[in-house]
Formats: C-alpha cells, sequence, structure tokens
C-alpha cells in the first residue's frame, strides 16, 4: 500500500484510491458511503422543521392558559427561555448522542455520523461538531461542497464525516462463471441483475439477451438446463449464473 | 482462486456474519461476551476478504458486499474510547485544570485583546462623548444626564427572575458564540474579544463623563470579573481550535485538530455551568439596594477567586509521560 508524505496521504486518504476510501482498524481500506452536500443540507432542512415545531410546541405549552406551569407568568417565562435555549444548543448533540449519531432528520435521509475511521463517534466527538453548526451556517456548505469526504468545520475539528447508512443489501452473487470470464464481466452481469428491479420490463429483457446471445457464442453449454418453459430471460440467467436453483 | 470458488468457500461464512450482526445491531445491550467474541474473529476475516475481494474481484457484488458488511461491522465493534473525563469528580479535579493550563498562552492573549478593546473604547468615549448615544441608545443617555444608570430601570421594571434567565441566556449564548466562533482562525473570537472589551471600556468612559462610574462599578462588582473572566477564557478556548486551524505543525493536521477541540470542549464545559449562579446574581442582586456595595464587591471577588482556583488547581500534579 503506497504511504507517502503527501498532503492526502497525512489526512487519512489513500493517493489513487477513491477518495471516500479510509483507513480503519489495521489499516484496513474501507470504502465509505460518504454523504454528500445535497443529502446532508436536505437532513438539516427536515431537522430544522423539526426543532421549529418543537420551538412552537413549547411556547404554547409554556403559555397555554391552563398550563402544567400553573398562572405565575414569571416561572413560564423563565421555563419558555431555558427550554428555548436548549433546544436550540442541545437539539442536535443531544440527539446524535442518544441515538449513536443519528438525529430524526438524518434517519428519514438515512444518514449516520461515524468517527474517520468509521467507527462509533463518541459523544466529546458529537458535541463538538454540533456546537460548531453556528459558524457552519456560515462556511459548511462552502467546506462540504470543496472537500472529498464533504466534511464541514465541525467535522474536520471533532474528527467525524457523515455516512450513508445502508444495511448490506442483498447482492446477486454469480456462483457459476464461464471460462475466461474477468471480474469486469461478472460485475457487469451483477450490476444488470440488481438493477433488474429499477428497470422497465423490455429494456431489462432486451439487455439479458445480449448477455445470452454472448453465452451462446461463447460456451454455450453454460445455458445448459437454464432454459425453462415460458421463462423470461432475466430468469434464465439468474439459473445460469447459479443464483437460482 | 476463481470467482465462483471464492463464493463456494466463503459466502457461507459472510451470511453467518450478518445474521450476527444484524441481532447485534437490533439489540446491541444483549450481546454476550460469546457474540462479541464471535464478531470479533469473524470481522477480522470479512476485512481480510474485503481486501481481497477489492484486490482479485473489483466492482464485484461480493466485493461490494463484503465492504457494506465491513462498514457495518466497523460502526458496531470500533467505538472511539470513551473520555476519562466521564468521572465528574475528576473533570473538576483533573480533565478542566490540564486544559486550562495549556491554553494559558491563549488566555493571555485574550485578556490582551480585551484590555486593547476597553481602552480603545474607554478613551474613545472620554474624547467624543457623544459615542454614549451610539453604544447606550438615547434613553439610557439622558437617563444618564438626570443622574440615573439605565441598569436601574431594567431592575425596576422586570422581574429579577426574569431578567436573571435572560441575562444567564445571553451571557451562554455569548460564551458559546466566541468559543465557536473561534473556530473559524479565532476571527469570531476575536471579535467577540474586541468588542465587549470596546463596550465595557465605552460604558466606563459615558458614565465617568456623567460622574456616575462609581455607581456602575457597584452594579458590576458581583457579577462583572467572573463575567469578564468567563467570556475571556471561553473565547480563548476558541482561539485554541482556531490557532489548530491555521498553524504549521510537525503532526498530522486531524490529530492536532481533534486534540485542540477537545480542550476547547472541556473549556468550554468547565465554564458554562458559572452563567447560571452569575445570571441569579445579576438579576436578584447586583441592582439591589439592601446589599451594601462592599458585600457585592466581595462576593464578586471570592466567585472570581473561586473559578480560577477551581480552573488552575493548585494541587494538580505533574502530567506523567
Amino acid at each position: 500500500m503506497p504511504r507517502g508524505g503527501t498532503l492526502a496521504d497525512r489526512d487519512g486518504i489513500l493517493p489513487g484510491i477513491a477518495a471516500e476510501t479510509v483507513l480503519g482498524l489495521d489499516n484496513a481500506p474501507l470504502t465509505l458511503p460518504v454523504a454528500g452536500v445535497g443529502s446532508r443540507v436536505l437532513a438539516a432542512f427536515l431537522d430544522g422543521l423539526i426543532q421549529g415545531v418543537l420551538q412552537i410546541g413549547w411556547l404554547i405549552a409554556c403559555f397555554w392558559p391552563v398550563g402544567f406551569l400553573g398562572s405565575d407568568r414569571t416561572w413560564r417565562y423563565v421555563a419558555y427561555a431555558f427550554g428555548a435555549f436548549l433546544l436550540d444548543w442541545v437539539y442536535f448533540a443531544g440527539l446524535e448522542i442518544a441515538m449513536r449519531g443519528r438525529t430524526p432528520g438524518k434517519k428519514m435521509v438515512g444518514l449516520r455520523v461515524v468517527s474517520r475511521s468509521g467507527g462509533t463517534a463518541s459523544a466529546g466527538a458529537l458535541a463538538v461538531r454540533n456546537l460548531l453548526r453556528p459558524v457552519d451556517l456560515l462556511v459548511g456548505v462552502l467546506l462540504m461542497a470543496l472537500d472529498p469526504l464533504s466534511r464541514r468545520l465541525g467535522d474536520r475539528l471533532a474528527g467525524t464525516l457523515v455516512v450513508h447508512d445502508r444495511a448490506a443489501a442483498d447482492e446477486p452473487l454469480l456462483r457459476r462463471i464461464p471460462k475466461g470470464w474477468q471480474a469486469e464481466d461478472v460485475a457487469l452481469v451483477e450490476s444488470l441483475l440488481r438493477r433488474v428491479r429499477d428497470l422497465e420490463g423490455p429494456r431489462a429483457d432486451a439487455m439479458a439477451y445480449r448477455v445470452i446471445e454472448r453465452l451462446e457464442r461463447e460456451e454455450p453449454s453454460f445455458l445448459d438446463g437454464a432454459r425453462g418453459g415460458g421463462d423470461g430471460p432475466v430468469m434464465v440467467l439468474r439459473r445460469a449464473f447459479g443464483i437460482e436453483p | 482462486m476463481d470467482y465462483a470458488a471464492f463464493l463456494a468457500i466463503r459466502e457461507r461464512s459472510w451470511t453467518e456474519f450478518e445474521q450476527r450482526l444484524d441481532d447485534a445491531q437490533a439489540r446491541p445491550r444483549a450481546i454476550g461476551y460469546e457474540d462479541l467474541e464471535f464478531l470479533a474473529v469473524r470481522y477480522r476475516q470479512i476485512l481480510h476478504d474485503s481486501g481481497l475481494a477489492n484486490a482479485r474481484f473489483p466492482g464485484t457484488g461480493a466485493a461490494r458486499r463484503l465492504n457494506r458488511l465491513a462498514v457495518l461491522a466497523t460502526r458496531l465493534l470500533h467505538q472511539e474510547p470513551r473520555d476519562s473525563s466521564a468521572s465528574f469528580l475528576r473533570f473538576w479535579t483533573d480533565t478542566f485544570p490540564r486544559a486550562f493550563r495549556r491554553n494559558l498562552p491563549n488566555t493571555l492573549a485574550a485578556v490582551f485583546l480585551f484590555l486593547v478593546g476597553a481602552a480603545f473604547g474607554f478613551g474613545l468615549a472620554a474624547v467624543q462623548p457623544p459615542i454614549a448615544t451610539a453604544v447606550l441608545g438615547p434613553e439610557a443617555v439622558d437617563g444618564l444626564r438626570d443622574g440615573r444608570l439605565w441598569t436601574e430601570s431594567l431592575v425596576r421594571s422586570v422581574p429579577p427572575s426574569i431578567s436573571s434567565s435572560a441575562i444567564a441566556r445571553n451571557n451562554l449564548s455569548v460564551a458559546l458564540i466566541g468559543w465557536a466562533g473561534g473556530a473559524i482562525a479565532g476571527i469570531g473570537a476575536l471579535y467577540v474579544l474586541f468588542l465587549n472589551g470596546f463596550l465595557l471600556g465605552a460604558v466606563f468612559g459615558v458614565t465617568l463623563h456623567y460622574s456616575l462610574a462609581d455607581r456602575l462599578l457597584e452594579f458590576v462588582s458581583a457579577h462583572g470579573p467572573l463575567e469578564i473572566t468567563l467570556i475571556l477564557v471561553t473565547a480563548a478556548a476558541g482561539l485554541r481550535m482556531g490557532r489548530a486551524v491555521v498553524e504549521a505543525s510537525d503532526l498530522p493536521r486531524r490529530d492536532v485538530l481533534k486534540a485542540a477541540a477537545r480542550d476547547a470542549l472541556v473549556i468550554l464545559f468547565g465554564c458554562l455551568p458559572w452563567f447560571i449562579p452569575l445570571g441569579l446574581i445579576e438579576g436578584f442582586l447586583s441592582g439591589s439596594a439592601a446589599v451594601s456595595p462592599g458585600v457585592k464587591a466581595a462576593l464578586g471577588l471570592c466567585l472570581l477567586g473561586l473559578f480560577l482556583t477551581t480552573s488552575w488547581n493548585p494541587f494538580l500534579r505533574e502530567e506523567t509521560q
């Protein structure tokens, strides 16, 4: 693995490898699905809406004529002032700590804050990145746009990253491979079979036929037993490559 | 090894790992020793398989699946170490004083800048009395002409509980903004320091012009010394982050930034609680005629002494390497 003295290397990004690849435990390269500016701004917008609703709710709760704070307007004001202050400054940090790197907005968009090595960020790091939110309202978007890891100032100081929180989804894996096929051929067919549900039926069938034509040309016996009565070309491919029995 | 053979040998292991990982994620508190041992051992294997798949079969479903598994497992199994400052007593007797001491150069720089601002404001108010209108507003200046401080009307027109909470909230916001603003290469902290120094100097210059400085001094004597100190210390903690952003160092930038942010956060958390009693003192006591000026001044000095003793901790032992 190349290790040099370049700035990129010192920052934990491997030269020559995708920017979102970071060194994890034991220096194992991990390709983190780093979230871009768009999804992060959307999550922040949703959190802002929730925060606004909570602020309004707290205001109503404190000054409702028959509220839980009794009739003394003085203490209602005091309770409102402290509650509003906490909602301003603690909403993001408190929820990210409690929800292990997520806020309701991040959860809706499917994002999570992790440490620089992909692990769970510490409470201190989450507090730092959120207490710096006011200055990131000025410079954050610009810094995220310029940074290959989309970090705002708070992320840089806290040593955190925001990533897409995806489950390890089912990948169609080819368990039978024709002779002479390389990794890129395998990746191409797996990609087609993964995306087939998102494609229009005729288009998916047309692409599957092209793969079948290639197989018939290169290794006709590979398709033996894969063609069933009335099955479409996608199912033929799934059988031929051992995904379906 | 070809791709099909790789899958035939290893896929069952990945599926098993994935199931145990899902269970652990669904019920993190129910993870037992056996689960943890299984996950830790298999995690290394997953990292190894992921490296192999990326090198031999890049872009394939196996490489993608293994990378996602590795990312999920890393998040679950690798947690940043818990801060030693988590203990309440240790924080106040060790962590906070050490961070405070490490940041002393920035604190002294903050004090210097504040004093420059104060001297500038005081001098400007002395030679240009109309500056008072810009700083205090026309109503307050009219009051000064009649021999009344603007603080008296604040105390009389608003119940102390309300003014206390508003004051505490305002001071906390100023401290937090000064702290956070320091991260932009120190600019925000420098602004807060100079502006607060300038305003304080100008206000004293104006009240001196109307021969009311002694009454202002009495008003601020109980809360002022600690309030200004806290704003200086939190802004200096912000400066620490700002310096880490721009200053060259032999250490990797991310390590420097993280250390600076950690110290800055510790100092901030060491200062914030003090604003609550300060707000109460300012709302209930500073404007009260029932408390003598001497008691107010003594209280102010005691509070400042208590904060400085806590921050410095003279009984702190030398850090061992």
